[in-house]
């Protein structure tokens, strides 16, 4: 993009897109631009089901340079909130609302019978809740998303009807990363939509995370020419699974996971407490009852279990390749110089794997979707018709320090790394640990720095943080709430409550407090009732704002049943109970 | 005589020995440490040949082998590195029906024939495969050496023209080369193996009351196969033999008594392999030899051969005992 005067390129393309969308009744959004002193073009950059430390520059060892970087030239929060789960998530980041409140309560494929009929939980982001993209395209923006978008599949909702003028997106929640195959038997096979136009035909050798990208270089080199500001949102669908990645990539990681599980967690919260990103007093979260110690598994099983791990790290790799070829094209280009970017996952990664399950029950359809669909042997791993998930222990590993993953409402499922960069490289390489932040609040942000008012959103602009002005959005009264499948969380500063269902948790409330105790494993209930009464009759002051309606069938449901029962002591050297993936291994004498 | 000789060389080369000579399809894939596989044999053999430049035997010969072998393979590693140990042995029969010049010479010889011993190290592609390493093992370029040594410890006449074993010691030495294109996932896979190979013969002291030198064999195998299924392949195989010319001399005079042209020949056929179960698996195929027609004779045979393979390893065996 050449270099323009950022007066001009500040008014013209607002005057012009305010007096078309005026002629033309396109405005669909209560969202009205005002002059702002600068307006930046935003970067939205999503994971799928990305873990808190995966990255380099978060305490993993899987190779992300060129996040790494991103990191180094920009701030890393640590308190960062999302859902947990991809949904919901997106729905609060499109809207700057609670998701119970835009169509989201729950997540489509999981609405519970008595939330069936109810506003605020259609399963798709619902039309009274406008988006950033159609406020900010009020506003004089370019909008352009390429990725996941999971939040409905009516033309009313697609991507371009809700307010970006060019997608290249996958409508569904998951599905192959090569093809159009879908995820499940109720999802056989993708949707996919370019420029409001449902897809017939895929870019020709398409991976979702290379295509995603080629995608959007595609669409703002076409625009090049076009002065207004513009708002990208990349949403990768990896390192959702299955687990597929170029041939190339599939081995990169060979070996370096056999340490297993249990050293992986403590070597990433040494990095972590080191880096100053979690304080000393940090201990893993337990790891879960079910899962084996990774030296109680043997010879074959373990090198079974490394290869999962091996494959994600490698899908990993590549989206942090891909985040490298997209912010090369916006800095050669010379767009990079008026962005904000943001990195982040939707929720915690993934722990649950549908494979165990369907190999038990053959007989169902459910189960042959997959047999006809997918290869799930070890040596189909990765490739571009495999299906693997990475299971519980190595999602309890991207979730370090924290405890659970995907789904939960402990911080592994909820807490995303969070990096920000902001033009200038200002504050380039700080940790942020005092800012308490969510996923809502990114579209206020962009509100605010664009110039636009909206004040039905409920997240808290972040722009006094970006600024310098403040060390967070919040004070330590301000509550972050959420409820995610009957699980219920509050944090107010350091102190956070907890609801998880059994056999997770164990129905009822645990307090926690984050500062001294990110894993979550000193329960202060006890110790603190009256921050738990606070922090509990917070969230009943949200469910109640927010129509929340506690689900009366959730995924829950049994569970405690079909999992090992839980010692009555929780050990990290406890070796007993197999994880509900586990295959099965070899002992071998060398 | 020589061309008896000559004779029962060419049949030899189809049959016993060339039991080792021709490896087979997939036999040089890696196998996952201390991995045993017992293997037994049958390989019909029927060379047709027709001189061509001696004038001192007229028409054609048909000469019928039916050998079988018993083969014992064990991949026990060393230094590191993948090694195939193997021993075969060999017995059967060799007969022909048609009128031999000579009539004191028997058209039928059995027996056992001679021990083979030997082992292929790899040098590339394929380090010691643990089990667990079999797991994420997906091979590209594999190159190994493999030295088998041929004992004369097969029954032999001196007297006759048609023997199974060698009265020679022998040792070949090869390069199995494979290159896997594609994915490695059982039903998809599609594997080049080339053999290149020499064989290098000691004498035979006593044919006929001669001393027999035999120069080296020369030889490149290749198969080109294709995973079907999970469970079976199909292969195109061809060879290519050269060598073998013999040097004779007299042992009662030491006086030169005659030499032997060697092969020129050319070996194309197809094969198939299945695994039956965890532990079985048959391979069948069929060869069928095309002469270059170097002269001095011209040279045509087939080979047809069943092979089961019954392989084990002690701890998938048990894990598969204790699922089962």
């Amino acid at each position: 993009m050449p270099k323009t005067n950022p007066i001009k390129r500040r008014i013209r393309p607002l005057l012009a897109a305010t007096a078309l969308a005026g002629c033309l009744g396109l405005s669909p959004a209560p969202a009205q631009a005002q002059e702002a002193p600068d307006r930046p073009n935003f970067v939205i950059i999503v994971a799928d089901d990305l873990g808190f430390s995966d990255l380099g520059s978060y305490g993993g060892e899987i190779h992300t340079p060129n996040l790494d970087r991103l990191a180094a030239e920009g701030v890393r929060y640590t308190n960062f909130y999302v859902g947990a789960s991809c949904s919901p998530t997106r729905s609060m980041l499109m809207t700057g609302r609670d998701n119970h409140r835009v169509g989201m309560g729950n997540m489509y494929e999981m609405t519970a019978p008595n939330q069936l009929t109810e506003p605020g939980y259609e399963g798709v982001l619902n039309l009274d809740s406008p988006t950033f993209a159609e406020r900010l395209k009020g506003a004089g923006y370019r909008t352009y998303m390429t990725g996941k978008w999971h939040l409905g599949h009516d033309p009313d909702h697609i991507p371009h009807a809700r307010g970006f003028d060019r997608d290249f997106s996958l409508i569904n929640a998951a599905g192959s990363h090569f093809k159009w195959t879908g995820s499940k038997i109720e999802n056989e096979k993708s949707e996919f939509t370019k420029d409001g136009e449902y897809l017939t035909k895929l870019p020709k050798n398409y991976y979702s995370t290379r295509t995603f990208t080629e995608q959007m270089i595609d669409f703002l080199e076409e625009d090049e020419g076009d002065e207004r500001p513009f708002v990208a949102y990349l949403a990768y669908q990896a390192p959702h699974d299955p687990l597929q990645v170029p041939d190339g990539w599939r081995n990169k990681y060979k070996g370096k996971f056999d340490a297993g599980w249990d050293e992986l967690r403590e070597e990433r919260l040494a990095r972590l407490k080191a880096a100053g990103m979690m304080p000393e007093t940090t201990e893993n979260g337990a790891r879960l009852w079910y899962v084996p110690g990774y030296d109680d598994v043997v010879g074959a099983g373990q090198v079974q279990q490394a290869r999962k791990m091996e494959i994600y790290a490698s899908v990993v790799e590549y989206v942090d390749f891909q985040v490298g070829e997209f912010l090369n094209y916006l800095e050669d280009s010379g767009q990079l110089e008026n962005t904000i970017v943001l990195f982040f996952s939707d929720n915690g990664p993934e722990g649950a794997d549908p494979i165990p399950g369907a190999k038990r029950q053959p007989g169902l359809a459910a189960s042959m979707f997959f047999a006809n669909n997918y290869d799930t042997r070890i040596e189909a791993w990765g490739r571009k018709y495999g299906f693997l998930a990475y299971g519980p222990s190595w999602a309890q590993v991207s979730a370090t320090p924290f405890s659970g993953y995907k789904g939960s409402l402990y911080e592994g499922g909820v807490r995303s790394p969070l990096i920000v960069w902001q033009p200038g490289k200002k504050d380039a390489g700080a940790i942020n640990t005092d800012a308490i932040m969510h996923v809502m609040d990114i579209a206020p942000t962009m509100m605010d720095l664009a110039g636009v008012d909206a004040p039905d959103m409920q997240g808290t602009s972040w722009a006094p943080v970006l600024r310098g002005e403040s060390s967070s959005p919040r004070t330590d009264d301000d509550v972050i709430a959420m409820q995610f499948f009957g699980a219920r969380m509050a944090r107010s500063g350091p102190w956070k409550a907890v609801w998880m269902p059994k056999p997770y948790g164990f129905d009822r409330w645990e307090l926690f407090n984050l500062d001294d105790d990110p894993g979550e494993t000193r329960d202060l209930a006890e110790a603190h009732p009256d921050i738990l009464q606070k922090l509990s009759a917070a969230w009943d002051a949200y469910a109640e704002t927010n129509n929340v309606i506690l689900p009366d069938r959730t995924p829950y449901d049994g569970l405690e049943e079909r999992l090992p029962p839980r010692p009555p002591v929780v050990s990290p050297g406890w070796p007993r109970g197999q994880e509900h993936n586990w295959d099965g291994g070899l002992g071998e004498k060398e | 005589m020589k061309r008896y000789i000559a004779l029962a060389a060419f049949s030899a080369a189809l049959s016993a020995p060339a039991f080792a000579q021709l490896d087979g399809a997939r036999v040089n894939v890696p196998l996952p440490k201390n991995t045993n596989l017992v293997g037994a044999t049958y390989v019909g053999g029927t060379a047709n040949t027709s001189w061509s430049a001696f004038n001192n035997i007229q028409g054609d010969f048909d000469i019928d082998s039916s050998i079988y072998a018993l083969s014992y393979t064990r991949s026990q590693p060393v230094f590191g590195r993948t090694v195939h140990w193997t021993a075969i042995l060999p017995a059967g029969t060799v007969r022909t029906d048609s009128p031999l010049p000579i009539s004191a010479t028997n058209a039928y010889a059995d027996g056992l024939g001679d021990v083979s011993i030997g082992a292929t190290v790899n040098l590339f592609g394929a380090p010691e495969l643990p089990v667990r390493e079999t797991l994420r093992y997906e091979p590209n370029w594999v190159v190994a050496l493999g030295v088998m040594m041929t004992a004369p410890t097969g029954s032999y006449d001196p007297d006759e023209v048609l023997n199974i074993g060698s009265n020679q010691w022998s040792t070949r030495i090869s390069a199995p080369i494979m290159k896997n294109f594609g994915d490695w996932v059982p039903g998809r896979r599609t594997i080049l193996e080339v053999t290149p190979s020499v064989r290098v013969f000691g004498d035979n002291d006593d044919s006929f009351g001669e001393t027999v030198e035999q120069d080296p064999l020369y030889a490149v195998e290749a198969h080109l196969s294709r995973d079907m299924n999970s469970d079976a392949f199909f292969s195109l195989d061809y060879t290519w033999l050269d060598g073998g010319a013999e040097t004779r001399t007299s042992n009662a005079t030491g006086m030169p008594a005659g030499t032997t042209d060697g092969l020129s020949a050319q070996i194309f056929g197809a094969s198939f392999g299945y695994k039956v179960n965890d532990n079985l698996s048959v391979f069948i195929g069929h060869q069928q030899t095309i002469s270059e027609g170097s002269d001095p004779f011209e040279l045509r045979g087939s080979l047809t051969s069943v092979r089961f393979v019954w392989g084990w390893h002690d701890v998938i065996q048990r894990r598969n005992n204790f699922l089962n």
